[in-house]
């Protein structure tokens, strides 16, 4: 990792973002709360893993393997997906208020990711933008409908946001060799500047829906922290959940931003059982196609 | 829980047909689902919705990109249809270099044609 080439881990951390968020959604096939639902979450799911294979293309000369290699045949401490995104799907509150949460957090970066000086990623983007706009609109429906009740559901929600929120702010976390991806304009602005925005705009939202005091008593989801890969781990900075300020009417981010290691390759158990069963047959049958 | 129609157009010049039904509570939710569950591969150019029972129709706002623009055909279930005539295809082509890989039916079988198909 130590001389990869920034671009590389860039694209990954994206893709594996998707990736595996979007398998966490087609969990829900079969079982989300009513038909057309279930269809559009699928729906969903499947975007967000074709929006990875758009990636994994990109990254294929970069990295030297092919797009189902990047996806299936990596080992867990490979993987560079915010740590959210490997979280169970809990209820249907958790799973609408981490969708919330990631779709927003990655229109920041995506649109920020539209003037990149890298091309092909850059066109990519744009094409992504085109289809998750709809997942949007899709989370911004249900934070609507949820927030504005019944009790039941505006708690479960709100309890959704508050164990996801923390986590959340690391999709944020530094990359590696970000530095020079802002100098070489691959990244238009930092992860800490886009953080600040999306943070901004989500404070408002919440406050508006008087569901802001998930901001201030944000804690981190359960599952302990354990490293996943052979022991070559990068060692990244301490895993603590960034502070959250509320500063001149506006919710900041406070302090050095830890992140808290997904993007170099730190995960949970819960991505463990994922690995698991999502690489399950690229690893029985190599080089399948289907 | 309301019932909504769902009606598409094929091409922009084309009537509206009724493509189906979805349930929803309200219109807002009922055109993104509509969306979701109809028209994910390009079955239309724009959709509406009429609540049953009602002559109003409501056109989706929107229609811009309605289908997505990354490839998904794989996961379309007509995505099946022609395999039988791929088979058939692949068993004349063996044949021809003298191997009989398999029988696309059983023999014995009656063909559609014995049949007067």
């Amino acid at each position: 990792m130590p001389d990869e080439d920034p671009r590389l881990g860039l694209l990954l951390a994206l893709a594996d973002d998707e990736l595996v968020i979007g398998h966490r959604h087609s969990e829900w096939t079969g079982w989300a709360p009513y038909l057309e639902e279930d269809l559009a979450f699928s729906s969903i799911g499947q975007d967000e893993m074709g929006h990875a294979r758009l990636l994994y293309e990109i990254a294929e000369p970069l990295a030297g393997k092919d797009p189902d290699a990047l996806a299936l045949g990596r080992q867990p401490g490979e993987y560079r997906h915010a740590i959210l995104c490997e979280r169970p799907n809990g209820d249907w509150g958790y799973t609408i208020a981490r969708q919330y949460l990631y779709d927003t957090a990655d229109d920041v970066r995506l649109a920020a990711l539209e003037s990149s000086s890298f091309p092909e990623l850059a066109a990519a983007v744009k094409t992504i933008r085109l289809e998750e706009r709809y997942h949007l609109e899709h989370a911004r429906q249900w934070f609507t409908r949820f927030s504005q009740g019944p009790v039941e559901a505006r708690q479960r929600f709100a309890q959704g946001l508050e164990a996801a929120v923390g986590e959340a702010l690391a999709l944020f976390e530094t990359l590696p060799g970000e530095e020079r991806l802002i100098a070489d304009g691959v990244l238009p602005r930092s992860s800490e500047d886009l953080l600040g925005d999306w943070l901004g705009a989500l404070g408002g939202v919440l406050e508006e829906a008087s569901l802001d005091w998930v901001l201030a008593s944000h804690e981190k989801a359960g599952g302990e922290m354990v490293p996943t890969s052979s022991g070559e781990i990068e060692q990244g900075p301490t895993l603590t959940v960034p502070g959250l300020e509320r500063r001149d009417d506006r919710w900041v981010h406070v302090g050095e931003f830890a992140g808290d290691g997904g993007r170099r390759g730190k995960h949970t158990e819960d991505f463990g059982v994922l690995w698991e069963e999502m690489t399950a047959l690229y690893r029985k049958i190599p080089g399948a196609t289907w | 829980m309301h019932i909504w129609d769902v009606l598409s157009r094929r091409k922009d010049q084309d009537p509206w047909e009724v493509s189906g039904s979805i349930n929803a509570p309200d219109l807002d939710l009922a055109m993104m689902l509509a969306r979701e569950t109809h028209f994910r591969h390009g079955e239309g150019t724009t959709f509406a919705l009429r609540a049953r029972g009602t002559d109003a129709i409501r056109e989706c706002p929107d229609p811009q990109g309605i289908g997505g623009v990354i490839s998904k055909e794989y996961r379309r279930q007509d995505g099946y249809v022609g395999v039988g005539a791929k088979l058939k295809r692949v068993h004349a082509e063996m044949e021809k270099r003298g191997v009989v890989i398999d029988r696309p039916r059983p023999k014995g079988h009656r063909t559609r044609e014995a049949a007067g198909a």
